[in-house]
C-alpha cells in the first residue's frame, strides 16, 4: 500500500501546471528504464502484465503514432481527466500530464501527425494539442464522443451519443480548425450512438454504433454495410496492408466481426464477456472487454486467454511501433470509472 | 514518474480482489467480520439458506465432497480441513463492486433491479457464493425472461474463476445480464412485472448446477 501511494504521490508530482493553457508532460519519459523492464515486463514471457494498476481513474483508451508518443487517456478523478504518456516500447514509465482545466471524461485519441493529439470526451469535449499545447476546440455538441480518427490534417472525425441511448447520437468532421455535424448520414433509429470512427483515408471511413450499425463514406456518401447483426458495434480498427479490419461489440455477449478482402464475416468466440477495443498490427490482432478478457487473433480464430491477470474491465488496446501491446481499463462500473490498469505484452 | 507496481500488487490482482488499497480496506473489514453475519451483508446470505438452494437444485451433497472451490487456496484448505457442507447460493450484488459486503442472496420471490449500466445498456447484475462444489473453470449460463413482456436476457461465459470472499466462501460478482426486446431495444415498462431468472454453473469435471428464481422486477427504462 505504501508503494502504491508513492506510486500514486510521484503520478501527481510528475503534472505541471500552466495558468489557461496546458503543456506538459510532453517530454520523453526519463530515467526509469530500470523500472519498466523490472521482473519480467512486456515480452518477457509472452503473456499479459499488470504494468501499471490502482490508479484513482479508470482508462478508456490508448493510442500513438508510430512518430510520436503513446497517450492513455480515461476519466477525470476530480483533478481532470487522467491522461498519460510514455514513449513507445517495455522501457520508460507513464507520466500523468495534468488537464485539469479540461474537465470531463476523455474517452479516445487520435492524431493526424507528430504534432497533432485530439482527444475527445464527455459534454462533446474535443481539446487539441498542437505543439505542445492544449486548448479546447468547441463543438456543436454535447454529446459523449466516443471516438475519433484522423485521416488527415484537414479530415478529422469524432463521433459519439447519449449513455442512456435516448437522444440522437452524433457525427463530426473537422477540417482541423472548426467542427461541424457531418452531412448526408442515412436515416439510423432514434437514440442511435456512435461508438468509433476508422478508416484508411479521407475517401475511406466507417462510423460504427448502436444496432449492428456499420457507415461507410467513400468520400462522397454514405453507405450502410449489412453486418447481420444487432448487436452494439463499438470499436473498428484493421491494418491495410494485412487487408483486414476488425469490428468488437456486443450486447451481452461478446462479438466479433472480420472485413477481409472486402467481405464481412462474423467471427465471435462463444460465451465470452462483451468487447470493448481491438486492435489490429501486422499479424498482431487483440480484443479485449469486460473482466479482464482478452482475445488474441490465432490462425485458428480469436481465443480467449486463460490467463488474464485482472478482473477490470478492458477498454482499449494498442501495440505500438515496437511490438509491444497496451490494454488499459478499469472499474467501468463505478462512477467515475476507477481503478485504471494498464497491462502489457 | 510512475514506478512499476510490485508483484505483490498483481497477486492481488489476480486473486480478483479490488486492486486498489481500497479493497485491501475492505478485505480487512470482512476478515474482522468472520463469526458475525458479515460488514453488512445481508442475513439471507446465511448457510441454512445456502444449503437450501443447494437441495432445491437437487444437487447431491455426496456428490460435491471434496470437490475444490473455485481454484482458491484458502478455501480448498479450509474443505479440506473442515469439510464444509457443498453450497451454492444466487444473488446479486451492488453494480461494480466485488467484495462481500455488497452482494446479497436473491431469495424466490425475490427483487430484481432493471438498472441502466455504464455501457448503456438496461441489465440486472447477478452473483452467487458458493463453497466446495466446483471444479474450475467454469462456464456460466444466466436467463431472464419477464413474463407476459416480450423482454428477455442471456448471458454465457467460459472459463470463469471464483474468488475467495474471506468469510469462507467464494464469489463470483458481476453477472452483467443485459435485457432487451427481441429488436435489441431497451426493455421499457418491466417495472412491476414478475421474471424468472435462471442460473445453470457447469464446472470442468461437467458436474452443472442449475437455480430457477421467481422473482419481481423494479426499475428499467421508463416511457411508452
Amino acid at each position: 500500500m505504501a508503494e502504491r501511494r508513492r506510486a500514486r504521490g510521484l503520478l501527481l508530482a510528475a503534472c505541471v501546471l500552466h495558468a489557461g493553457l496546458v503543456a506538459c508532460g510532453t517530454s520523453e519519459p526519463s530515467g526509469a528504464t530500470a523500472d519498466a523492464s523490472a521482473d519480467g515486463g512486456a515480452g518477457a514471457g509472452g503473456g499479459w502484465q499488470v504494468a501499471l494498476e490502482g490508479l484513482d481513474a479508470g482508462l478508456f483508451a490508448v493510442w500513438g503514432r508510430d512518430d510520436g508518443p503513446l497517450w492513455a487517456v480515461g476519466a477525470d478523478d476530480g483533478k481532470g481527466p487522467l491522461l498519460l504518456t510514455k514513449g513507445h516500447g517495455a522501457a520508460g514509465t507513464w507520466d500523468r500530464v495534468d488537464m485539469a482545466g479540461f474537465p470531463g471524461d476523455l474517452w479516445w485519441a487520435c492524431g493526424p501527425d507528430a504534432d497533432t493529439l485530439y482527444l475527445v470526451g464527455a459534454g462533446g469535449r474535443v481539446v487539441r494539442r498542437k505543439a505542445g499545447v492544449f486548448t479546447a476546440m468547441p463543438t456543436p455538441t454535447q454529446r459523449v464522443l466516443y471516438g475519433c480518427w484522423a485521416a488527415d490534417a484537414s479530415h478529422i472525425w469524432a463521433v459519439g451519443g447519449d449513455p442512456k441511448g435516448v437522444e440522437d447520437g452524433v457525427v463530426l468532421l473537422s477540417d482541423g480548425a472548426t467542427w461541424t455535424v457531418a452531412a448526408g448520414l442515412p436515416a439510423v433509429p432514434k437514440g442511435t450512438s456512435f461508438f468509433k470512427a476508422w478508416g484508411t483515408g479521407p475517401s475511406d471511413v466507417r462510423v460504427i454504433g448502436t444496432g449492428g450499425l456499420v457507415l461507410h463514406w467513400d468520400g462522397q456518401s454514405w453507405t450502410r454495410e449489412d453486418l447481420g447483426t444487432t448487436q452494439r458495434l463499438i470499436t473498428l480498427h484493421g491494418d491495410p496492408a494485412a487487408d483486414l479490419q476488425v469490428i468488437v461489440g456486443g450486447t451481452g455477449n461478446g462479438a466479433v466481426f472480420e472485413r477481409i478482402a472486402g467481405v464481412w464475416k462474423e467471427r465471435s468466440p462463444e460465451a465470452i464477456q462483451a468487447l470493448n477495443g481491438v486492435y489490429v498490427r501486422g499479424d498482431k490482432a487483440y480484443a479485449v472487454g469486460f473482466r479482464g478478457t482478452l482475445l488474441d487473433r490465432e490462425a485458428t480464430g480469436w481465443e480467449l486467454r486463460d490467463e488474464t491477470p485482472t478482473q477490470l474491465d478492458l477498454h482499449g488496446v494498442f501495440v505500438d511501433k515496437t511490438g509491444v501491446a497496451w490494454a488499459v481499463g478499469g472499474n467501468l462500473f463505478s462512477h467515475p470509472a476507477s481503478d485504471g490498469i494498464i497491462l502489457t505484452r | 514518474m510512475i514506478a512499476r507496481t510490485a508483484t505483490g500488487s498483481r497477486r492481488l490482482s489476480r486473486a480478483g480482489t479490488t486492486t486498489t488499497w481500497r479493497g485491501l480496506v475492505a478485505l480487512g473489514c470482512v476478515a474482522l467480520s468472520l463469526g458475525l453475519a458479515s460488514c453488512g451483508a445481508e442475513g439471507e446470505g446465511d448457510a441454512s439458506d445456502t444449503s437450501s438452494a443447494v437441495d432445491d437444485a437437487g444437487v447431491s451433497d455426496g456428490d460435491q465432497a471434496g470437490a475444490d472451490s473455485g481454484g482458491s487456496a484458502d478455501s480448498a484448505s479450509a474443505a479440506d480441513t473442515a469439510g464444509p457442507e457443498p453450497a451454492f447460493e444466487l444473488g446479486t450484488n451492488v453494480t461494480g463492486k466485488n467484495t462481500p459486503p455488497f452482494y446479497s442472496a436473491l431469495a424466490e420471490g425475490g427483487t430484481v433491479n432493471v438498472e441502466l449500466g455504464p455501457q448503456g445498456l438496461w441489465m440486472v447484475v447477478l452473483a452467487f457464493k458458493t463453497r466446495a462444489m466446483f471444479t474450475p473453470p467454469l462456464f456460466l449460463s444466466g436467463d431472464i425472461v419477464v413474463t407476459d413482456h416480450d423482454t428477455a436476457g442471456s448471458l454465457k461465459l467460459k472459463k470463469q474463476k471464483v474468488f475467495p470472499g474471506g468469510d469462507g466462501f467464494d464469489y463470483y460478482y458481476n453477472f452483467w445480464l443485459v435485457v432487451k426486446k427481441p429488436d435489441g431495444s431497451f426493455p421499457v415498462g418491466v417495472a412491476g412485472k414478475k421474471a424468472v431468472v435462471t442460473f445453470e454453473v457447469t464446472d470442468a469435471d461437467n458436474k452443472v448446477h442449475k437455480v430457477v428464481r421467481n422473482v419481481s422486477l423494479t426499475g428499467g427504462p421508463k416511457g411508452g
